[in-house]
């Protein structure tokens, strides 16, 4: 039951060899998919996902010296990501028929991934509408609490991390985390 | 057994807030079981969906997105590679140049002495001989 204790989240948290940020060829390759996604589930966007990926890691290149060690460098870039985020998401605000187009188009695209699973017709496609709703449920969410599940379910983060990366208590994360999924689980009702 | 557990119970089962007394309840209870296990299966759905999703967009961008990095992390390696390639140039040119000029004086050097030697009207190992010999034919006043 517990996210956390999910075999791809322990193995995940092992593969992690320790890297130097000297080598930051070898920490864009190790990082790269993690920030990516999370971009990508925050904006649903790939173009702009890209780009901000590309300036999450040109920013810490730049302040590569910066960077001190008591904390990881993937919470560190994950900080940089969370703004790029919030910034992208204010320059959009007034853009609402694009966000609304993308949630769309991306919806759709998110459930076409699932259609090969080994599970009977009915189940994936009830399967396939919960996924839809919390899909669109977390697009409605306030920005403290999309990002923090998104950490939390998305990139396997623990509160500890995600606290690290918001710059706030994990009391705080964990209130977030729980509003977030309670929302969700409201929203997924009323549709189902 | 008790009565079930509140939406909010589940909510926080599945946030990661576990407690013994739900834990208990679960158990017991095959109904909030299912629950909370049908409701967790969407996240986890969702979770899985949203990497995989990822995992495909990033296969798709990823040499693009190799060429976007490398080219604006090496944006500077142009004008690096051009100097490097000038002071190559000039530290095997310079060498050359001297070398060469160096070659020219000796051929400039060669060809005034041949020059010398074809402007004299006997070799130069006979003009003692020729001046020897214009003293004597000189008629005495």
């Amino acid at each position: 039951m517990e996210p956390s204790a999910t075999p791809e989240a322990i193995i995940a948290t092992m593969e992690e060899p320790p890297v130097s940020i000297q080598d930051f060829d070898r920490v864009f390759q190790l990082h790269r998919p993690a920030i990516f996604r999370f971009l990508l589930a925050s904006l649903r966007d790939r173009d702009a996902a890209e780009n901000l990926t590309q300036d999450c890691f040109l920013r810490a290149y730049r302040s590569r010296h910066r960077f001190r060690a008591d904390a990881t460098i993937k919470t560190w870039l994950m900080q940089i990501a969370v703004n790029l985020v919030r910034d992208q998401r204010r320059s959009r605000r007034l853009q609402f028929w694009r966000r609304t187009q993308a949630l769309g188009i991306d919806a759709r695209t998110l459930t076409d991934r699932m259609t090969n699973r080994e599970v009977s017709p009915e189940a994936q496609a009830v399967l396939n509408e919960q996924v839809r709703a919390i899909w669109e449920a977390t697009e409605n969410l306030p920005e403290k609490q999309r990002t923090v599940f998104l950490l939390r379910f998305v990139d396997d983060m623990d509160l500890a991390a995600i606290a690290e990366v918001l710059g706030t208590k994990q009391g705080t994360v964990k209130v977030h985390l729980f509003r977030a999924v309670h929302k969700i689980r409201q929203r997924v009702g009323r549709m189902s | 057994m008790n009565k079930h557990l509140s939406s909010k119970q589940i909510s926080r089962w599945i946030a990661g807030q576990q407690t013994s007394k739900v834990e208990r309840h679960l158990e017991q209870c095959a109904e909030c079981s299912m629950e909370l296990t049908r409701s967790h299966s969407g996240f986890v759905a969702f979770a899985q969906s949203v990497r995989e999703w990822a995992q495909q967009q990033k296969e798709e961008l990823q040499p693009a997105e190799i060429r976007a990095w490398t080219a604006s992390r090496n944006r500077w390696r142009p004008w690096v590679l051009g100097l490097a390639a000038g002071v190559v140039a000039l530290a095997v040119g310079i060498p050359a140049y001297r070398s060469s000029r160096d070659a020219r004086e000796k051929d400039a050097q060669l060809l005034e002495q041949v020059q010398t030697q074809l402007s004299r009207s006997v070799p130069a190992s006979m003009e003692p001989l020729m001046r020897l010999m214009g003293e004597e034919t000189e008629e005495p006043r």
